[in-house]
């Protein structure tokens, strides 16, 4: 795998970075007009495409958002609060203009807060973003944790995988009540495994001078750039709801 | 010749009270290249982690320069023998394979120039360079090999205990590995049930069995003994066989010092 090319907002300070996701992600949650939540996804949008990032790869990451919203779009709809009208007045039970408005709103900052997302965090290495969580304040063990629980998973799917190609070679099916002490098995295999890995894991870091704390390099210092990428961010998440009160 | 290293009478039980290793005492001087070989469940691995610290030893003591390590100098102790495991994948536990290289020098406190410095150095050592921004599970095994080795000399060690250090590689990954040890110039502890590469490598063997110490001397001559290799669940390197090739890679690079 070739190594990640940084956009210009990979290069940014990842503290910078993250905090304007958190700033536009919290201004952007409490939209109330499908006007302005549109205007978010095409800002989020634009911010993804400018940093780097293909179309492709964005339609590809919001897959599983579009799954659920599917089902949000399927059921919301119905939905009839105070003062709704049916769309279709011989069926009151049927989709309501409210319903239907709610929807699109949800959907909408869905969307816009997801795009924003893998913006904030499909950009840079993951434990570079985790090393800007750290350097926010966020305790260190949670990131510690999930620093080394990526390279866990990782081998956790290696594992897997080979597994299920052990089970397949030898006529598996995985199908009916009769598979079910196999996954057993194979769950209990796993955490076996992931208990020894864990044990040799901490035998290399104590090697290699663990000593308990994991000690992660100090964060560059923030330049002009990202101090004016957080005040764009801080008038951006500003911007929407303030035009929405005084629409 | 002064040690580096050395066990004197070591021992070690598993909590269930299994003796793993008894009684067992071995030196390794600066830049010696000194080859562990034993049968399955002799000892080798766990001779490595009291070795490094990672165990405690329940009998006997371990000397660095010729004086005892108590706890206070473990920290000493581990920056100064680095160890490879047998499963590369065991060492690579973070996302980036500089990452991983610098892990050590980080936990030492080194300063981020210095962290670089070493993680060039160690990545240049072992010509993996251009693996710098690789992530570790796309890497194949010798390359996880080599990263793993860079992850050790990152701290710039004065010895090498390496477990196994052939198991996962292929002819041309294993032919590398020994040019690359031979180069490093490092007081070197290979515990493998590869014989041919020990014999290739190293010109002393260790040959431990049940935990204790068997023999220790010149690798042609203990590796050359067919009985008590068969004695001891090992086979005679086929370069030491009667009519063996003579430029086999084993064959003839094998230089004994005196024994111990």
């Amino acid at each position: 795998m070739s190594p990640l090319r940084l956009g210009w907002l990979g290069q940014r300070d990842d503290r910078a970075r993250l905090l304007v996701f958190l700033l536009l992600a919290l201004s952007w949650a409490s939209l109330t007009k499908v006007s302005s939540a549109g205007l978010a996804l095409g800002l989020a949008l634009g911010l993804a495409l400018s940093s780097g990032l293909g179309p492709l790869h964005v339609a590809r990451r919001l897959r599983p958002v579009f799954s659920l919203l599917f089902l949000l779009l399927l059921l919301t709809p119905f939905w009839h609060p105070p003062g709704a009208q049916p769309l279709v007045a011989s069926w009151a039970w049927g989709p309501s203009d409210l319903g239907l408005a709610s929807a699109g709103l949800l959907s909408l900052r869905v969307l816009a807060l997801s795009t924003l997302a893998i913006a904030a965090l499909d950009v840079a290495p993951f434990d570079q973003s985790l090393q800007g969580l750290r350097g926010l304040g966020v305790p260190a063990p949670l990131v510690h944790t999930a620093l080394l629980t990526q390279r866990a998973l990782a081998r956790f799917r290696e594992d897997l995988t080979r597994i299920e190609a052990a089970l397949a070679a030898r006529g598996f099916r995985g199908r009916g009540p009769s598979a079910i002490p196999t996954y057993s098995a194979v769950a209990g295999g796993l955490l076996v495994r992931s208990v020894g890995r864990a044990e040799r894991l901490e035998q290399a870091m104590r090697c290699r001078g663990y000593e308990g704390e994991l000690i992660l390099p100090d964060p560059p210092r923030a330049g002009l750039a990202d101090w004016f990428l957080v005040l764009a961010g801080l008038a951006l998440a500003l911007a929407l709801p303030l035009a929405e009160r005084l629409a | 010749m002064s040690s580096l290293l050395e066990a004197r009478d070591l021992g070690y039980r598993y909590p269930d009270g299994q003796v793993a290793v008894e009684g067992l005492s071995f030196t390794l001087a600066p830049g010696e290249r000194l080859g562990l070989v034993g049968p399955n469940g002799a000892g080798k691995s766990t001779l490595l982690l009291l070795l490094t610290g990672v165990l405690t030893p329940s009998e006997g003591e371990l000397l660095l320069d010729g004086e005892s390590v108590p706890k206070g100098r473990l920290a000493e102790l581990r920056r100064r023998i680095g160890i490879v495991f047998q499963h590369s994948d065991d060492m690579l536990f973070t996302s980036r394979v500089s990452d991983d290289v610098a892990f050590g020098p980080r936990q030492t406190r080194l300063s981020p120039d210095e962290t670089a410095i070493r993680v060039d150095e160690a990545l240049r050592a072992v010509g993996a360079e251009e693996l710098r921004e690789r992530v570790p599970q796309h890497l194949s095994g010798g390359e996880k090999r080599r990263v793993a080795l860079a992850s050790a000399l990152a701290l710039r060690p004065e010895a090498l205990l390496l477990d196994e250090p052939t198991s996962d590689l292929d002819p041309r990954g294993r032919r590398e590995l020994r040019a690359l040890l031979e180069d490093l110039e490092l007081a070197t502890l290979v515990a493998s049930h590869d014989l041919e590469f020990v014999l290739a490598l190293c010109p002393r063997v260790l040959l431990i069995d049940g935990g204790r110490r068997v023999t220790c001397g010149p690798s042609r001559e203990i590796l050359g003994d067919e009985a008590l290799m068969l004695a001891h669940g090992l086979e005679r390197p086929h370069s030491l066989t009667p009519h063996a090739d003579p430029h086999h890679p084993g064959g003839s690079h094998a230089h004994a010092p005196e024994e111990d």
